[in-house]
């Protein structure tokens, strides 16, 4: 640990989210739309995920010790 | 995305695939092995260009690519981060993490210059990359008994705002400029929340949370936009927004990544 450790602390100002309280904003409200499953035999638990830079390749990581792409 | 399976990359003794990280240049594909090992993938060979093992016993619990790709960050289940070198693949030391049993997950800000480290003590570490000295310490904000943790990191864009992903169900969101908690986002289902992502500009950040529901937070009104999940979902273990931010990627407990299209509700 190095000396020149900042410990934030929480604020009065915080600002908590309502989660009863939905839209409208100004990219509010949104319409999830389910595109697509994607699953192979002998996938178990999907842990991770994550796109490549260019939107082309998605990365999953699964329970089965598999990463598919 | 044009669809379809393009490559499965098998990893011989794994006991599970936890975290995954594309390099800056696209061109390396790294997966942590809660076997202890951390896989890094050459995308344009298509091979395993390095295998990376953790010295110590303890699964690693996500990847971070840091300093413009030369560093590779893992998270590692016995309390420290452990960091490799890529291109000579050798080990580039570690951070130990008093009183923290375990590392769940970590993120790099913009550059790779600051990583983020969250902990099973409820503790979310920041580490200044060039330097390698620890830069800050986020406390858990509902910390007491029935602290679980924090499942999840990951910075917004421009890395002046960091969201944690509590096991007790909350989305922390901290300024980390002004070194403040900026807002708590409570989930209405209760469950641990697993993972965070803020969409392209950070306007919205999304959260897997274990209940199966992903919830979409609308960071500026602090606003719940959208909550959705599938009905055969076994909890949402993570999410990933498309480049564009019209896609979001969910890693789910049943075996499936989901992909969800975002568009407005017409009026």
């Amino acid at each position: 640990m190095d000396g020149a450790l900042q410990r934030w602390a929480v604020t009065e100002g915080l600002r908590h989210g309502d989660p009863d309280r939905t839209g409208p904003s100004g990219l509010l409200p949104l319409r999830p739309a389910l595109a697509a499953a994607l699953a192979v035999p002998g996938c178990r638990a999907v842990y991770a995920v994550a796109f490549g830079l260019d939107g082309d390749a998605l990365a999953a990581g699964d329970g089965n010790g598999r990463t598919y792409l | 995305m044009a669809g379809g399976l393009a490559a499965t990359f098998a990893h011989p003794g794994s006991r599970g695939v936890i975290g995954v990280a594309f390099d800056p240049d696209n061109e390396l594909l790294a997966a942590a092995d809660a076997s202890g090992r951390a896989y890094l993938w050459d995308l344009i060979r298509g091979d395993l260009a390095r295998t990376f093992v953790s010295r110590r016993s303890g699964g690693l619990n996500g990847v971070a690519f840091c300093l413009g790709g030369d560093l590779l960050a893992a998270a590692s289940g016995d309390g420290r981060v452990c960091l490799w070198e890529v291109v000579s693949g050798r080990p580039a030391g570690s951070f130990v993490i008093p009183g923290s049993p375990t590392v769940y997950a970590v993120s790099s800000g913009p550059g790779g210059q600051v990583l983020a480290a969250a902990c099973g003590s409820g503790w979310v570490y920041l580490w200044d990359m060039p330097t390698r000295r620890l830069a800050g310490a986020l406390p858990p904000p509902g910390a007491g008994p029935g602290s679980q943790g924090v499942n999840g990191v990951a910075f917004g864009p421009g890395g002046s705002m960091l969201a944690a992903a509590d096991g007790n169900g909350q989305v922390y969101l901290w300024d980390t400029a002004a070194g403040r908690l900026a807002a708590a986002f409570a989930h209405p289902g209760r469950r641990g929340v697993n993972g965070v992502a803020f969409a392209p500009g950070g306007s919205m950040l999304a959260a897997a949370d274990g209940n199966g529901q992903v919830y979409l937070w609308d960071t500026a009104a602090g606003r719940l936009a959208a909550a959705f999940g599938d009905p055969s979902s076994r909890g949402a273990n993570a999410v990933a927004f498309a480049p564009g931010g019209h896609l979001l990627a969910v890693g789910d407990g049943n075996g499936c990544t989901y992909l969800w299209q975002l568009s407005p509700t017409a009026p």
